[in-house]
């Protein structure tokens, strides 16, 4: 019997210790007679409601429990890990849980546990929190552990209590031992000697009690909590790659792992290319390095120098090859938690630590530390090395949220905000958001109103909801400026329409616009400087992500657009941009004529001229509530409440339109999306019609045709432009 | 004649760094920055007469200045490392240092 090489660490017959044959067993659920007090609860969790909470939490109240908080009612695409770090090998006693939310916003905790007075009861309070901690206030957990043989029976159930909010109860169905999954990716040079395990008895200095095995790197990672899968194709990398002198620079590893490692993609994924050469430039001085802090995705490569001081055992080594392999071992998976983003023993404490407080382990016996700069050099190094990650870096490896650890990784949502959608290798659809400028730079106060495409990219016709691209219920927004958390984009409205379905056929597409500049969350893009833009839609078989689309705020150019900002910048400004026009929302209306009289030629003052002429060319009604008691929220009858018609002012509306939409059509076209300024030109051609000036709206249509016409609209649309004209004209 | 290896290891960061063995500048650089993964910034090669010299390493900008005596009578390798309150730290090895 030997513990098996998970963390779980089930304990096991030694035939049944490599994972895929532990899986094989887990599929058959074949009732091996296993004592159950060796069975451990260690692993990955995931939240599954149809987890019997009254069977399993029997000593809850539960009618006092909250079943669940309020965004999760509010935002259902939720989903929820728990990982349990309880027992197995190297224990940490410690819970870690992950929330994601609409896709993007995610909540991460961690507690240190203890057990309870129960059998399988384990409690612990909160001590580390990540992301929307808003949405998390709670202090203490108390996790209820169901064990058994059968891994399809394992669930837990985590009640969260304290921090003033209801308790909330979870059920959680158990799913890994592994807490991660992670590829690696073996590639060498012919000159190089890797070594990919080791016998760890095989050389004399070890620990007394060290176990008699063939340790493999994927050996070492599994026990510190990762599924690992290995490239089942590694490549022998062609020595041209290091140039003319045969050593290794960063950049020529960099490019070579571009090219040899199958998994290569510039984004963040569980995955990592693990390089043997012979030697790098700087010399036989370095062992190995994590060479990669190129490019946007760091720490996803990382080599091993087979020519170099690793290969050089010390003078009288009793058995040196042993030792040889024992050191090029020990550096690659040096190497390797490099990539997995932890730092050397002695660095625990610099630059800005994960957790605050992080004290240094100058003399760990950590594949972290280096074995020649403990105490008493690598002879007392390697005498007490059980070869494993010290406690704080397991901490780490298993607990820390997953965008520090995950390689490729980068700030909060740089380049994978939308990382947990569920996008098919061959998608439906193309999703665009588009600004239709030579560059997406907008000037400062100036609106932002997004075009969106989405084009059906596959060969059969799709049948969508004729409104997909304006049911922001089904979509998420999410926008980012540089430095700043990720925000979702909530728009003032959602708006429900009769279910109506329609054929896009391959190849064809659908436009909408979407204003973003403000919304319930406030003014989220307002300030100068770099934004990134990201949105999906969510249908019932996949999500549909757009690229990210980066956007500029230029800097105010006068100290007038900066005092103006404080009035424009506002929920009612936002509303009557939003809605084109208001007839009641009176300070924000004043803020838009300020804004036309002191900066007439700005693309906001023609944002301000659209929404202030859309209510005047037309007679319009609002709900007069000023009767209506402070303090209380009645009815509009018992308010008396009246319906007030208010009268068009056609002619100074028109003046605003044709300022706004046809004086400079192609900056009107340009700042108010090919969309809105189509749509804006025909609700001023409509008006013109209704006031029987035909002509003027005729006139209108062509102006409108000929800036689509140059901005290179496709043809449909300026067809229809053509057609509506000719029908103005009287059909000539 | 006997060779120094000077390597500048930890704590370095955007520094600029002299280095003088028995008062002649061997080694002027400016921008050290050290490698987190491989904890190496720098480095720099010197010849003196056997015996005893004295090392000196300063950083200009923080006005931080440390030096060293030692017995050059084979070819040494000097670490300097950068510690809280950028103070200097030599380490002398008889034999090249490895980084990983």
């Amino acid at each position: 019997m030997r513990v098996q090489d998970t963390p779980a660490g089930v304990m096991q017959p030694a035939t049944l210790a490599e994972p895929a044959e532990q899986e094989n067993i887990e599929a058959l659920d074949l009732p091996i007679s296993i004592p159950p007090l060796l069975v451990t609860a260690s692993g990955l969790y995931l939240w599954n409601a149809s987890v019997p909470l009254p069977a399993v939490a029997s000593k809850l109240a539960l009618d006092d429990s909250g079943p669940t908080d309020q965004l999760d009612i509010v935002f259902p695409l939720t989903s929820e890990r728990l990982c349990l770090d309880i027992d197995g090998r190297y224990p940490q006693m410690t819970a870690s849980g992950t929330i994601t939310r609409l896709l993007s916003q995610q909540t991460h905790w961690i507690a240190k546990l203890k057990p309870g007075p129960n059998p399988n009861q384990y409690l612990g309070s909160i001590w580390y929190k990540d992301g929307n901690v808003a949405a998390f206030p709670y202090t203490n957990v108390e996790i209820l552990v169901t064990t058994s043989i059968f891994p399809s029976l394992r669930k837990a159930v985590a009640i969260f209590t304290g921090g003033g909010a209801a308790k909330r109860v979870r059920g959680y169905q158990y799913e890994s031992p592994y807490f991660h999954p992670v590829q690696f990716e073996f590639d060498c040079t012919a000159d190089a000697k890797p070594v990919f395990a080791i016998q760890t008895h095989a050389h004399p200095n070890r620990p007394a009690s060290l176990p008699n095995e063939t340790l493999t790197l994927q050996k070492v990672y599994q026990r510190a909590g990762f599924d690992v899968t290995t490239s089942p194709s590694p490549s022998i990398v062609p020595l041209a790659g290091a140039g003319a002198n045969g050593k290794w620079s960063d950049q020529e590893m960099h490019d070579a792992m571009q090219v040899y490692w199958s998994k290569f993609a510039n984004k963040a994924q569980w995955a990592l290319w693990t390089f043997f050469a012979a030697q790098h430039e700087q010399g036989s001085s370095l062992g190995g390095i994590m060479f990669d802090d190129i490019g946007p995705n760091h720490r996803q490569g990382t080599a091993i120098f087979t020519n170099s001081f690793i290969t050089v055992p010390p003078a009288g080594d009793p058995n040196p090859a042993a030792w040889i392999n024992r050191m090029v071992f020990w550096t690659a998976a040096h190497e390797m938690g490099h990539a997995f983003n932890l730092a050397h023993s002695w660095q625990k404490a610099m630059g800005v630590p994960w957790i605050p407080g992080l004290a240094n382990e100058p003399e760990a016996r950590s594949f972290m530390n280096y074995p020649y700069s403990v105490t008493g050099g690598q002879t007392a190094f390697f005498s007490n090395f059980q070869f494993r990650f010290s406690d704080q870096e397991l901490l780490f490896l298993r607990h820390a949220p997953a965008r520090y650890v995950q390689m490729g990784n980068a700030a909060w949502f740089d380049h994978h905000g939308f990382e947990q959608a569920r996008v098919l290798p061959e998608p439906t659809f193309k999703l665009e958001a588009r600004v239709n400028r030579a560059e997406p730079r907008f000037d400062f106060l100036e609106p932002i109103t997004l075009d969106l495409k989405l084009t059906n990219t596959s060969s059969q016709p799709q049948l969508i909801d004729d409104k997909i691209l304006e049911e922001l219920e089904h979509m998420t927004v999410i926008i980012k400026k540089d430095g700043k958390e990720a925000r979702s984009f909530h728009p003032y409205a959602n708006r429900c329409w009769e279910e109506k379905k329609r054929v896009l056929n391959p190849g064809q597409a659908t436009y909408q616009s979407l204003f973003i500049s403000a919304g319930r969350n406030g003014w989220d893009i307002s300030e100068p400087g770099r934004y990134t833009v990201q949105l999906c839609i969510h249908l019932e078989a996949e999500d549909i992500v757009s690229p990210p689309l980066q956007l500029r705020i230029s800097p105010p150019r006068s100290y007038d657009e900066k005092y103006l900002a404080q009035d424009l910048l506002t929920d009612e400004v936002g509303r009557i941009l939003s809605f084109d026009g208001s007839r009641v929302l009176g300070s924000g209306l004043d803020t838009l004529n300020t804004l036309v009289e002191q900066l007439p030629d700005s693309r906001a003052a023609l944002h301000a001229k659209v929404a202030l002429a859309s209510p005047l060319v037309r007679d319009g009604k609002s709900l007069d509530m000023s009767r209506l008691p402070d303090g209380q929220l009645v009815s509009a009858r018992d308010a008396q409440a009246t319906l007030l018609v208010q009268r068009a002012d056609f002619g100074a509306g028109a003046r605003l339109f044709k300022e706004a939409l046809l004086a400079r059509p192609q900056l009107a076209a340009e700042t108010l999306s090919h969309f809105d300024y189509h749509y804006y030109v025909d609700r001023f051609s409509d008006a013109l019609e209704e006031q029987g000036r035909q002509d003027e709206a005729a006139d209108a249509q062509s102006t409108l045709l000929h800036t689509l016409q140059q901005r290179k609209v496709i043809q449909p649309v300026l067809e229809s432009i053509r057609l509506r004209e000719r029908d103005l004209r009287g059909g000539n | 004649m006997q060779t120094l290896h000077l390597e500048l290891q930890e704590g370095f960061d955007d520094d600029r760094v002299v280095a003088r063995l028995n008062g002649v500048q061997f080694l002027s650089l400016d921008h050290v920055t050290t490698r987190m993964q491989t904890g190496f910034a720098a480095a720099g090669t010197t010849q003196a007469a056997d015996g005893k010299a004295v090392l000196e390493v300063s950083l200009p900008a923080s006005g931080q200045q440390a030096s060293t005596e030692i017995n050059l009578i084979q070819t040494l390798w000097a670490g300097v490392n950068v510690g809280p309150g950028k103070a200097i730290q030599f380490r002398i090895s008889q034999a090249p240092f490895g980084y990983v």
